[in-house]
């Protein structure tokens, strides 16, 4: 063979060995579903809010993942294990490298979750294997690959566990969830059992109102007259990274739109809450939804009349709240009753979709099997047409007021997502440039287009956008460096300047929360001015694209600086560049800032990458910073170096270790530990107090030099004091009577006797929450009434039928304290989970961590552990208060005869004048209010104190206020906090709960501008001549004796002979 | 069939008839033309190829050749400044156009491989950003094996002639430029647009250019028709892969005449799948090109004109056409060097679906060569007129020097 021969054949040999190859390379793997436990850390999912471990349930697909957690507690959110915890997309690599974002989801039936008795993959009867080599339902059969979950009823909310019991009667039904999913499909189809295990037929619901009102030995107006109905559905807790979507006039507006519902039916049997087709949600690179297929036991079909006015479709859902980052979403009736040994199943699916309501609306088409068309497209800019990516797409009804779908757009501007036949509308919006669609003559224009859907049909646009402006701004400090620093754009609009004094927030006005716009915080207090936007600068340094227009611009780096404020008018792709030096306001030597209660994405109700939390810390001229995220422990050191702002910014490792009801406690410095999926092992479900702050203590690095920190005492469900009902005269807690009974936890870790004091910091100022710190005084005038019993008297504190405060403050609790030799540290903490309109460092601690050393370096945690512990501390909201006594300092003790001369230096930034001094002393007795002259900058005097009359030691603290707006550097409250007060109301509709705090008529206004205020720790007087401070009133005792618990409402329900079992 | 077979197919069939059939041409002449995707300066006539059965591995060696190739072109640009637009000519100074090194090796007279990579890719931060770094990347990588004659089965990764200005060595270069249906408008010199035609793409095809014999210029003394049929995975350039399991097929005749003058007309059908999963998108691309050089005594014309349409398969948006083409004459000035002067008229609408994004720009320009030092210098002078929803001010110029190596 020649040469060229030989080559021939090889190269023959070759085509026909590559034709080979490529046939066998056709196709690619099936669609399969797995199931199996997780067996190592590298099977699981990943992501922002990804907490399953070994020992958990891995169910996956060639499309998306899920971990359902094993039996026992709950781990990060909720009480109980078993949920579904984590979810994704299947991605590519499958390297941990995963997107979950979710929360949880668990099921509910009413108020009931399940307790999980035990986690297993079935066999194909449905049962927990026995055999181990018996076959199971994990998918190597080509079908469904399933998990599942037995269990009891645990109550999900104690605090409604007198309706949930009502209702539902828990504690003789068993519950069980199957999550099925099958191969191909981007949801898990969720199977819930409810059995009655009683000997007898089990009613639904199980008892009517007036048995509820006998029981209880009291009557609750307007309960007798109620229908009950008992609804099952799930809790779907999606995390803070996920907008909730529902479609409808709703949008992404849902908190709102669910709270515009009450109050528009007749109440019960049908549960007050707002009408859904679907549950969707949107979030940076995944998404979820829930809904539920058409069944002749709907809830919302079967109580249509309690819905007036709502769109009800064969697959509604109801939700009836949205709080705390779980979202109630209730799905069937269940039978009248059951009889025993009886069960019920209902279904539900779980989406997993790309980040869009869209992705998740083509599953659910898809899994209806409804028809449908695409609507698709591409979305550009009008100078550069380059494609706008993440613009959100919205499809409208054929009328333009409801919003039926969301779309993203990818990285190449691209969108699509399937819809049923019809006509719509759709506009696109991005949050730098002007509302945009297309009309058919190519123009621009903010008018919603119409389109035509056909089944099976194509319905393209392509859609030019308007360009946004560019600013680029430099700014320096007093110095020259390029320090943190906030930047601003502050812009004005005279539609929420509001009438007759009445003020009113951008919603409708500067953005649209239905169209899952971003909030533009208003100063809410009669001006025209908003925020824009805001960015939180590691350097100063700004570069943006801006919705075009004429604004403030706006520099701050916290309170120890003025603003700096400059006009700008940046047009559409114009560009605007600013140079700008900050100006300091005041120093504090020997003090540095910290804010010691801040939440990044680790917290599942935050979402915020935990650079830009450290980064927002340093630009408000924080230069401590504790991580405190919700059941997580964090570290915030490793960012902090990596973003090369450890020269501004120390970072301490911290938890907030968060019950569900019982209160939040923070622990700081903590130990980090890798290889658990929350930093450390811990916990705190049914735990009481005490056994909370030894696990903190043990998370410590040192336990002897730890903090351990009340968060937030007197906020309702999530305060210690508050749900431990500590009455502020006596620091102790007591039993609630009458309804507020009711409505009280019952668990054995809510008993009296294991309250602990066992904490050395408490949060005399939580965020914007002003209205917490002092007890709530009666105005002068009073309101126009009427009010129940006792009647409020103006100037007096406005008292409950038992005679105590309704609402409680903080620092007259702290005080009382203070009398009883309780020595805890008061804190300044802001608590914020983002940044625009939750800002941190609002309020903050100054600590003393010695003269001199309060420079970029000079100081490190245990000086800043230590200053806390020796109480060297000041809580502000921006200006800075120091006392002495001769040499003694804030949180010294000293020993002095006769008049004390307590000398007061305040300083503030002019955003932050104060106009009002309070020396506070034993009992918290006001010795003296000095008023400051303006403009309330800078202040010092001297204040003479008397000893008490009665020789006894004494402590005196100082106090400054304001009525200066702090906006722009602290956004107002300008929304209602969502209270839970709201849902139990809400939930309680036709009953007369007015006499409960929550829903009282007259309370502290929630709504306000944020005002400038600080206070300090005391300084102990030795007055008596003694070598040791004596409290002035008897010491609060180690540990506390009788029932101090609320109402066991089940131990009542059980002494019952007719439904005892 | 399942369409990944397809490639496979083509490949097979294109193999088959061919080995075995491959008998060289003759290969002589020195002023053929160079392409831009044949190397400068072409590479020695290789020694005559052996029948021998038995041949040794000397012999082996001695029928493998190896020439190496490249050149270096900095350009020294400034840009008007637009008062509005901050990316756009605030960036004068100097570029290095690129640092080219390649090698053309070929075994006898019947298999030939080119590989050359460029060592000077813009590589910008993101799209009209003014900042950018050199970037190091692979320009072809393809092998010739002779069929017939002179066609040859060429495969890897190579610029079909869709692109007409893929006929033009960057070394023969007429302005500093590439024309602006090929070359698209660069960031900082206007808005950023990429050029029309395809990129370059792995692949197979049977080639055939009647000037060309395995990258050795052949000399012609009558016209001659040459063509190509290219078979590529049609992704995007530097792709390591298919971006679905269709190929683009283009087909592609041209003219040559023996005084360097050439005409050639193309069609592409691309149908292309971009985006990341889960949302993949399928689009068509639908490409027709033109292009031709005319030589009259000292007056050289050519031009070039591409027209695209592209259907949005998956989104079902509307269809896009977009059309760009040159007209340009250059006119030999009598000098002790080679020296050329000329205008250049260029027009690029990259979407139908945007009624302001067309661009027009005007040039003019100047080369003179240096050939004992092997150096051109260009020049050019260039006014893009935009229309008016996006005018700037962006006139621009540019003086470049070559060295070929």
């Amino acid at each position: 063979m020649s040469v060229p021969e030989c080559a021939s054949a090889k190269i023959k040999m070759f085509a026909v060995a590559l034709a080979l190859a490529c046939t066998t390379c056709v196709g690619s793997e099936p669609p399969h579903s797995s199931a199996q436990r997780i067996g190592k850390l590298e099977q699981t999912i990943g992501g922002p809010h990804a907490i399953g471990q070994v020992g958990d349930w891995l169910l996956e697909n060639d499309q998306v993942r899920f971990i359902v957690e094993d039996k026992g507690v709950g781990r990060v959110n909720t009480s109980f294990g078993g949920s579904l915890i984590d979810a994704d997309l299947q991605r590519i690599a499958n390297d941990n490298t995963g997107n979950d974002e979710l929360a949880e989801l668990l099921p509910g039936f009413v108020f009931s979750v399940i307790d999980p008795v035990d986690v297993c993959i079935p066999d194909a009867a449905g049962n927990c294997p026995t055999d181990p080599d018996e076959p199971v339902m994990d998918g190597t059969d080509g079908g469904p690959a399933e998990i599942l979950v037995t269990g009891v009823c645990g109550d999900l909310f104690e605090m409604v566990a007198l309706l949930n019991t009502g209702l539902v009667f828990p504690s003789d039904l068993s519950m069980s969830q199957l999550y099925k999913l099958e191969p191909g499909k981007r949801y898990v189809t969720i199977e819930t059992t409810i059995k009655n295990n009683a000997g007898g037929a089990h009613p639904f619901p199980y008892l009517q109102p007036m048995q509820l009102d006998n029981l209880l030995g009291m009557n609750v107006p307007g309960i007798s007259s109620l229908q009950l109905s008992a609804p099952l559905g799930q809790f779907p807790l999606l995390g803070g990274e996920q907008n909730l979507f529902v479609p409808g006039v709703a949008g992404f507006n849902v908190r709102f739109a669910i709270e515009d519902t009450y109050g528009t039916g007749p109440g019960f049997p049908a549960f007050p809450g707002m009408v859904a087709d679907f549950l969707a949600s949107r979030g940076p690179g995944v998404s979820y939804g829930i809904s539920i297929p058409s069944t002749q036991d709907n809830y919302v079909n079967s109580y249509a009349s309690g819905y007036p006015g709502q769109d009800i479709t064969p697959f509604s859902m109801l939700l009836p709240f949205t709080y705390a980052g779980v979202t109630g979403a209730y799905m069937y009736k269940p039978p009248d009753q059951l009889n025993a040994g009886e069960q019920v199943t209902y279904e539900s699916y779980f989406y997993v979709g790309k980040g869009d309501v869209g992705s998740i609306y083509d599953a659910i088409l898809d899994q209806r099997g409804e028809p449908s068309g695409t609507f698709g497209g591409h979305v550009v800019d009008e100078l550069t047409q380059q494609p706008v990516t993440d613009a959100t797409v919205l499809v409208l009804d054929a009328t333009g007021a409801k919003i039926l779908d969301e779309i993203d757009t990818d990285p190449g501007g691209a969108f699509l997502g399937h819809l049923p036949p019809g006509m719509y509308q759709y506009i696109v919006l991005e949050d730098s440039r002007l509302d945009a669609a297309t009309d058919p003559s190519g123009n621009i224009t903010a008018t919603p287009q119409p389109f035509v859907i056909v089944e099976g049909g194509q319905s393209g646009v392509f859609v030019q956008m308007h360009a946004p402006a560019t600013i680029d701004v430099e700014a320096v400090d007093e110095l020259g460096r390029h320090a943190p620093a906030k930047i601003q754009l502050i812009g004005h609009n005279a539609a929420i300047e509001g009438t007759n004094g009445q003020f009113v927030d951008g919603r409708n006005i500067l953005y649209s929360l239905a169209r899952g716009e971003r909030v533009r915080p208003t100063a809410y207090d009669g001006t025209d001015r908003y925020v824009e936007n805001a960015w939180w600068t590691a350097d100063g340094r700004l570069k943006a694209a801006v919705k075009p227009g004429t604004y403030d611009l706006v520099i701050s780096r916290g309170p120890e600086y003025e603003l700096y404020t400059q006009p700008v008018t940046i047009g559409a792709g114009s560009y605007t560049a600013q140079l700008a030096q900050l100006t300091r306001s005041f120093s504090t030597p020997g003090w540095i800032a910290g804010d010691f209660h801040v939440h990044a994405q680790p917290s599942t109700d935050s979402g915020l990458p935990i650079a830009d939390r450290v980064t927002s810390c340093a630009a408000e001229g924080l230069e401590v910073a504790v991580a405190t995220d919700h059941n997580y422990i964090t570290d915030y050191s490793p960012v902090i170096a990596n973003l090369q702002l450890d020269q501004w910014l120390l970072g301490v490792p911290g938890m907030e270790l968060t019950t569900f009801e019982m209160g939040h406690f923070i622990g700081y410095p903590l130990k980090v530990d890798p290889g658990s999926t929350r930093g450390g092992e811990f916990v705190w479900a049914k735990q009481p107090p005490e056994s909370l702050f030894t696990q903190l203590r043990g998370l410590a690095i040192d336990p002897n030099n730890s903090v351990v920190t009340v968060a937030h005492p007197r906020q309702p469900v999530l305060g210690y004091w508050s749900q431990f009902y500590v009455d502020q005269t006596t620091a102790e807690p007591y039993t609630p009577t009458g309804i507020m009974g009711v409505f009280a936890p019952y668990g054995d870790e809510f008993a009296a006797s294991g309250f602990s004091f066992d904490y050395d910091a408490v949060e005399l100022i939580t965020g914007r929450r002003l209205e917490d710190v002092h007890t709530f005084i009666a105005p002068n005038p009073l309101p126009p009434g009427p009010f129940p019993d006792p009647q409020p008297v103006p100037g007096q504190p406005v008292v409950g039928a038992d005679g105590r405060p309704q609402f409680p403050g903080v620092v007259e609790t702290w005080m009382t304290m203070l009398d009883r030799g309780k020595t805890i540290t008061g804190m300044g903490a802001s608590d914020s989970h983002h940044t625009l309109g939750d800002e941190p460092g609002y309020a903050r601690t100054y600590v003393w961590v010695g003269d001199g050393n309060d420079v970029p370096g000079g100081y490190t945690r245990d000086e800043v552990v230590a200053g806390i512990r020796a109480h060297h501390t000041i809580a502000t909201t921006g200006p800075f208060i120091t006392m002495n006594i001769g040499s003694a300092m804030i949180g010294d003790t000293v020993a002095m005869s006769g008049p004390v001369p307590v000398q007061i230096q305040i300083n503030a930034p002019t955003w932050s004048s104060v106009n009002e001094l309070k020396i506070y002393s034993n009992g918290g007795t006001v010795v003296a209010d000095v008023p400051i002259p303006a403009p309330g900058t800078s202040f010092s005097t001297t204040i003479m104190v008397p000893p008490p009359s009665s020789g006894a030691d004494m402590w005196i603290v100082a106090e400054t206020l304001g009525v200066t707006n702090q906006f722009p550097v602290n956004s107002a409250t300008e929304f209602p906090p969502l209270d839970v007060s709201v849902i139990i109301g809400a939930l309680a509709s036709g009953i007369d709960l007015s006499s409960l705090p929550i829903a009282a008529k007259l309370k502290p206004p929630p709504l306000h501008y944020s005002k400038p205020y600080a206070i300090t720790n005391p300084i102990w007087v030795i007055t008596n001549g003694g070598s040791t401070w004596t409290p002035p009133q008897p010491p609060l005792p180690a540990t506390l004796e009788g029932s101090g618990a609320t109402m066991d409402v089940r131990k009542t329900f059980d002494a019952l002979p007719e439904i005892s079992r | 069939m399942h369409p990944r077979l397809g490639g496979a197919v083509v490949l097979v069939v294109l193999l088959t008839p061919a080995v075995g059939s491959a008998q060289p041409a003759p290969a002589s002449g020195s002023d053929a033309i160079p392409t831009q995707n044949e190397p400068t300066p072409p590479p020695p006539t290789p020694p005559a190829p052996t029948t021998s059965a038995s041949s040794t591995a000397a012999e082996i060696f001695h029928k493998l050749t190896y020439e190496g190739f490249g050149y270096l072109r900095m350009e020294y640009i400034a840009v008007q400044a637009d008062p509005n637009v901050q990316f756009v000519g605030r960036d004068d100074g100097f570029e290095l156009q690129n640092a080219r090194l390649g090698v053309h090796g070929r075994y006898g007279d019947r298999i030939a491989a080119t590989m050359a990579f460029d060592g000077a890719v813009d590589e910008r931060a993101q799209v009209n950003s003014p900042q950018g770094t050199l970037g190091f990347n692979l320009r072809d990588a393809y092998a010739d094996v002779t069929l017939a004659g002179q066609a040859v089965l060429r495969a890897g990764y190579f610029l079909p002639w869709v692109d007409p200005e893929a006929l033009v060595a960057d070394t023969t270069l007429e302005f500093v430029d590439y024309p602006i249906e090929s070359r698209g408008v660069r960031a900082t010199e206007g808005w950023q647009t990429p050029g029309l035609p395809p990129g370059r793409s792995l692949g197979v095809a049977l080639h055939l250019d009647p000037a060309s014999m395995l990258g050795t210029p052949v000399a012609i003394d009558a016209p001659r028709f040459g063509f190509e049929v290219a078979v590529q995975n049609g992704a995007d350039e530097y792709s390591y892969n298919n971006d679905n399991n269709e190929p683009a097929l283009s087909v592609s005749a041209l003219l040559r005449f023996p005084n360097d003058s050439w005409i050639v007309v193309a069609g592409r059908y691309n149908p292309r799948t971009i985006g990341t999963l889960p949302f993949r998108q399928d689009e068509t691309d639908y490409q027709g090109t033109a292009g031709l050089r005319v030589v009259l005594g000292p007056v050289a014309l050519g031009g070039g004109l591409v027209l695209e349409h592209t259907t949005f398969d998956t989104t079902g948006g509307p269809a896009q056409d977009a059309y760009g083409g040159h007209a340009q004459i250059l006119v030999r000035i009598p000098f002790s060097l080679p020296l050329q002067v000329g205008y250049r008229f260029g027009v690029l609408d990259p979407s139908s679906l945007v009624t302001t994004d067309r661009v027009i720009e005007h040039t003019v320009g100047a080369v003179l060569s240096v050939p004992s030092y092997r150096v051109r210098v260009l020049v050019q002078g260039v006014i893009p007129v935009e229309q008016d929803a996006r005018e700037l001010a962006n006139d621009r110029f540019q003086i470049a020097g070559e060295l070929t190596l």
